[in-house]
């Protein structure tokens, strides 16, 4: 008879997750709120499954001292080229040996385009609490919740099946089944955390009247082009050529279409050990940028022209 | 034993689930080891409700095994040590000796 410490399976771990995290942000007096699979299992919004990750808005006042004091405790970010380069700016993800779940920290949230503190705080102001591994842990309301999955879900909606079932399945559970008052409810948190304009035809399909507030707004226009792309690679690598002087273009084009092994290996750790293995993975690659770019290039230059 | 109730310490976080627990100390937080209990340890984990003494908890145990408690005194003494050992239980609730002397 025995405490045993080895065999920590995924579904137990990011439970345990979510606990942990809320005790680190609680220690440092930061405010978080699990989001994704606690939060939507609860509110009743998918059907329960098991993630692979513990995902937790941490309030952005907030975020540098929780991510310190984890990398402290010997959690250290996955290697991945996604956040030096560019590609995810909202969330950090980290791991430790021992645990099969990723920790993935999330100061801002793709989609919500008033800022990211004020966004925070009507979250916050709305939570509710729920258990999860035996503790109380802060959930966002139902209602923020399905802006969240709306938004993560139509972000990649367009290639990758599970998020477009996610979709379709909120639509399905609540897009007739919402009161007036709780749809007004919906939009009103919509407008306050700015989210009407680039949920789009979602909110229409959950029963909200179709209304715009935005005008020319560049964070939006960068949203629909993300949308309209796919959210692929394709996409994040014409972003940031997008940013950068062209001078630097044949160095940066280089490095994406045939990358350094270590650099490489830091995007896909995953790719078996052995040059052979990195050499058929880059065509890989390749073919799967060929295959995305002209979608990704077609969402940027169809946004430009419409701002001629 | 001191007789008294044996308690799980305050800051823990537990998944149980399919037979088995895992027990998480958020007193811990630069060391985030979750232990995992089946078997017979799940059977002493789930006894440990805050009401029952050793005594108590050996009792469970023996019957939920159909065996006498005197088979599994010393196992269980052993194992809420190792428990209080890793903060799992409160320090002042577990002590290897019973009520009748035995240790």
């Amino acid at each position: 008879m025995q405490a045993a410490t080895q065999a920590l399976a995924l579904e137990d771990a990011t439970e345990l997750a979510h606990a942990y995290v809320h005790a680190v942000a609680d220690a440092l007096g930061v405010q978080a709120l699990s989001i994704k699979g606690p939060a939507a299992d609860v509110h009743g919004l998918r059907a329960p499954r098991i993630a692979a990750d513990a995902d937790v808005w941490i309030d952005p006042r907030g975020f540098a001292r929780v991510v310190a004091r984890l990398r402290e405790a010997g959690w250290h970010e996955r290697p991945s080229i996604s956040r030096t380069e560019g590609w995810v700016e909202h969330s950090v993800t980290l791991i430790r040996d021992g645990w099969p779940c990723d920790l993935d920290l999330h100061d801002r949230f793709p989609g919500f385009l008033e800022p990211a503190d004020a966004v925070f705080d009507v979250l916050w102001r709305d939570r509710i609490e729920t258990r999860v591994a035996e503790r109380s842990v802060p959930i966002p309301s139902r209602d923020a919740t399905m802006l969240i999955t709306a938004l993560h879900s139509l972000r990649s909606s367009a290639l990758i099946e599970r998020h477009a079932a996610e979709l379709d399945e909120l639509r399905r559970r609540f897009g007739t089944r919402m009161s007036a008052v709780e749809r007004e409810g919906l939009a009103r948190l919509a407008d306050e955390t700015g989210c009407i304009d680039t949920l789009d035809g979602a909110l229409v399909d959950l029963g909200v009247p179709r209304r715009s507030t935005a005008a020319d707004d560049p964070a939006l226009r960068e949203w629909r082009i993300r949308r309209a792309s796919g959210s692929t690679g394709s996409y994040f690598w014409l972003r940031r050529l997008s940013r950068i002087s062209w001078r630097s273009w044949p160095r940066e084009v280089a490095y994406i279409v045939w990358p350094d092994e270590g650099n490489l290996r830091r995007m896909h750790p995953e790719i078996p050990a052995g040059r052979r293995a990195a050499v058929r993975a880059r065509f890989v690659r390749l073919g799967n940028g060929m295959r995305d770019a002209p979608r990704a290039i077609r969402a940027r230059l169809t946004a430009r022209r419409g701002r001629a | 034993m001191s007789g008294g109730p044996v308690r799980r310490a305050a800051q823990l976080a537990v998944v149980e689930r399919d037979g088995h627990a895992v027990v998480l100390d958020l007193g811990r937080l630069d060391d985030p080891r979750p232990r995992r209990f089946d078997g017979t340890a799940l059977a002493v984990w789930r006894a440990i409700d805050g009401v029952r003494d050793r005594d108590a908890i050996v009792a469970t145990v023996a019957e939920a095994y159909g065996v006498e408690e005197a088979g599994v005194g010393a196992d269980i003494d052993a194992f809420l040590d190792e428990l209080e050992r890793l903060g799992l239980i409160d320090s002042a609730s577990s002590s290897n000796e019973s009520s009748d002397g035995r240790s």
